[in-house]
């Protein structure tokens, strides 16, 4: 049970929604949408590869 | 302890979720980890459910049913997998396309269960005469 990975996601929005905040609220829009697509993009390799490994357990432990 | 794990993942992704919200921009965010939470959890549940499943199959081995023990495991995962993904797929507010999902998944449960269905009709057929 990997609590280390949902710690790190949660560390990666947390991060990306303050910055996203700083730089909205400070006038820097495109930056600050640059800043939260970078994020998702982090987030989503992070859930593509879980989803790989889940997909990968389920083939071997139910001979799929 | 795990069971304490898989309780404090599921309740801090919820908290967190809550905290972040679903506002434009944010609810990415949101779906992701709750779909990442989502899958963990079923990852360990495989893990527990790892011993049965392979006395399961053990069992048919020795009894002579492995062709029944492979459907029934393999219809098994293919509900499993079909669950997570309409789970993922309801998570991101498509709810047809996780009825669409789940659809396939019974009828590859069907597919699946039919050498069984044949062997049935054929021994029924074979004791008629």
């Amino acid at each position: 049970m990997d609590v280390a990975l949902l710690i790190k996601v949660i560390g990666v929005a947390l991060l990306v929604t303050v910055t996203h905040g700083i730089l909205s609220r400070s006038g820097r829009d495109d930056q600050a949408s640059l800043v939260s697509v970078a994020g998702a993009l982090i987030i989503f390799v992070l859930l593509v590869s879980k989803i790989g490994d889940l997909v990968g357990t389920i083939r071997t432990v139910f001979g799929l | 302890m795990s069971v304490f794990k898989v309780c404090a993942c599921a309740i801090l992704c919820a908290v967190f979720i809550s905290t972040v919200g679903k506002d434009k921009g944010k609810s990415s965010y949101s779906f992701a980890m709750s779909a990442l939470a989502g899958i963990m959890i079923m990852l360990a549940s495989l893990e527990e459910a790892l011993p049965v499943i392979s006395y399961i199959s053990d069992l048919g081995v020795g009894a002579d049913l492995t062709l029944y023990m492979g459907i029934l495991l393999r219809s098994l995962g293919a509900a499993f997998i079909c669950e997570a993904s309409a789970g993922v797929c309801r998570e991101c507010g498509e709810a047809e396309l996780a009825s669409k999902v789940e659809l396939f998944c019974k009828f590859e449960i069907v597919a699946l269960c039919f050498p069984l269905f044949k062997n049935v009709l054929e021994t029924a057929r074979s004791l008629i005469g």
